[in-house]
């Protein structure tokens, strides 16, 4: 009974602890946007599963456990000798922001063989249009190849494997 | 009697957190922030207007709309789309420079969070709009061109008692202590212990490297020298999750905040250095700015150069 009454009088108190009365600075306002905007930013991780959205988000940027082993699917170009080299973003999304390639061959791989076909025919004309690269490459080859990243760097710099998904000639 | 002691207890406790979370602040520091943050905005919107551009290239089928934007079913017209970027070029202006703050704050933090949106609908998030936008949104709402504004010059407002500008600057400052305390807690819920002893970030950037290499991009210079050297990933690994979850730290502890400040920006000069990728919000500092004395530094320069601003 004590203890009940003692909140109703914490409560009832409140109001001048925190100067709710306060008509120059409503501490309803105050308080309200503040809890509201921190409640907000913390709803991402609050939801199952987490959401990264916009602009209210988990931040999961750099924080999964990458294995040393990894695929890396992207797009190359054959030389008539048949040697395969790397394109550049720009000729894989149309941008030359990389991180859009990535996520362009990232989609189309996980999009079925009519995507990946797409994507391969669509670089395959990008690199047509190209003074620079339309008559150095025959055919656009879509691939997923296998490393161990960080032996990469230490000249380790075969692929464990590749996985061709599609490949298309480059147009004439 | 026990209930009494308790509740003189809380109620102090709960008036002393008041008194922390609207203690007064000069208007000057509130209105520099939005200043810096409105200026950010519109050298960050006309930097993105030719990837804005190229968006009319994109195949619609990419278009996959997040936050707001996800009311969308198909991309905008080009012309539409332009037109919110126009919109939220000209807001960012008026929010600089502080005119008719409180109808054009938040017409353009509506914008800003549309075009961001947007523009992050193509495929790919990036990481670096969030908490500008989250920034402006809440400027949006405070009386943050009370000075250094055209309002205040043309006497449209006046300067108010200076607990009005102290708790939006500490929201201020939750809002980036939040932010990077989830970063932390995504890399310990996603990457454990992995992440700890510094296996989780190596692999991170040899993949990050070599994934540009085999794209066709190029990845930082500095990255494949890093990558020769393990045995430093466990020290960047905790050195990262300490600035991160030790976000609070600045927001309570005046002492601790210039610190705090200071590792967080050198953490990202090195992920900018290691992996070529950049966040220009913290690098520029102007995420940093509601925690600093910026009304010292606008002292400085009047008394160098003169007054800045007429009224307020």
């Amino acid at each position: 009974m004590k203890s009940t009454s003692a909140v109703v009088v914490f409560v009832i108190d409140l109001p001048h602890v925190v100067r709710l009365r306060d008509r120059a600075q409503p501490a309803l306002a105050v308080y309200g946007l503040s809890f509201g905007v921190a409640l907000a930013m913390l709803s991402p991780v609050l939801r199952q599963p987490p959401l990264d959205g916009f602009p209210l988000s988990t931040y999961p940027m750099f924080s999964t456990a990458r294995p040393a082993i990894s695929e890396f699917p992207t797009l190359l170009g054959v030389t008539s000798s048949g040697e395969r080299e790397v394109l550049s973003p720009a000729l894989i999304s149309g941008d030359p922001w990389a991180i859009l390639a990535f996520e362009t061959v990232r989609t189309a791989k996980r999009g079925g063989k009519r995507r990946r076909r797409a994507l391969c025919e669509a670089v395959a004309a990008r690199v047509a249009d190209d003074d620079e690269r339309a008559g150095v490459y025959a055919q656009i080859v879509f691939v997923t190849e296998t490393y161990d990243a960080p032996a990469y760097f230490f000249g380790d710099t075969n692929p464990r494997s590749i996985k061709v998904h599609a490949t298309c000639p480059v147009p004439r | 009697m026990p209930g009494a002691a308790l509740i003189g207890w809380a109620a102090g406790r709960v008036a002393a957190a008041d008194a922390w979370w609207r203690a007064g602040v000069p208007a000057l520091r509130l209105a520099w922030v939005r200043a810096l943050v409105g200026l950010y905005c519109l050298i960050m919107l006309l930097a993105r207007v030719p990837s804005f551009t190229r968006l009319a290239r994109f195949e619609p089928d990419r278009f996959e709309g997040v936050g707001v934007v996800s009311l969308l079913g198909a991309p905008l017209p080009f012309a539409a789309a332009l037109a919110t970027l126009a919109l939220a070029l000209l807001g960012s202006l008026a929010f600089s420079l502080g005119w008719r703050y409180r109808v054009t704050a938040p017409v353009f933090a509506l914008a800003l969070l549309w075009v961001t949106s947007y523009r992050n609908s193509w495929g790919h998030m990036s990481h670096s709009e969030h908490l500008v936008v989250v920034h402006v949104l809440v400027l949006s709402l405070v009386p943050a061109a009370d000075a250094l504004s055209l309002d205040a010059r043309a006497q449209r407002t006046r300067e108010r008692d200076p607990a009005h500008y102290g708790w939006p600057l500490r929201l201020l400052m939750l809002t980036v202590a939040i932010s990077y305390m989830l970063a932390g807690y995504a890399k310990l819920s996603n990457g454990g212990w992995a992440w700890v002893n510094g296996d989780a970030i190596r692999n991170q950037i040899a993949n990050d490297t070599l994934r540009k290499l085999r794209l066709g991009a190029f990845p930082s210079p500095l990255s494949p020298p890093l990558l020769r050297q393990p045995w430093l990933f466990g020290g960047l690994a905790v050195g990262t999750l300490a600035i991160e979850l030790g976000a609070f730290m600045a927001l309570v502890d005046s002492k601790l905040r210039a610190a705090w400040v200071v590792a967080a920006w050198v953490m990202h000069l090195g992920i900018l250095a290691a992996m070529g990728i950049a966040f220009p919000y913290p690098i520029s500092g102007i995420a940093f700015a509601s925690f600093l004395p910026l009304e010292r530094v606008h002292d400085r320069i009047q008394s160098r150069y003169g007054p800045l601003s007429g009224p307020g």
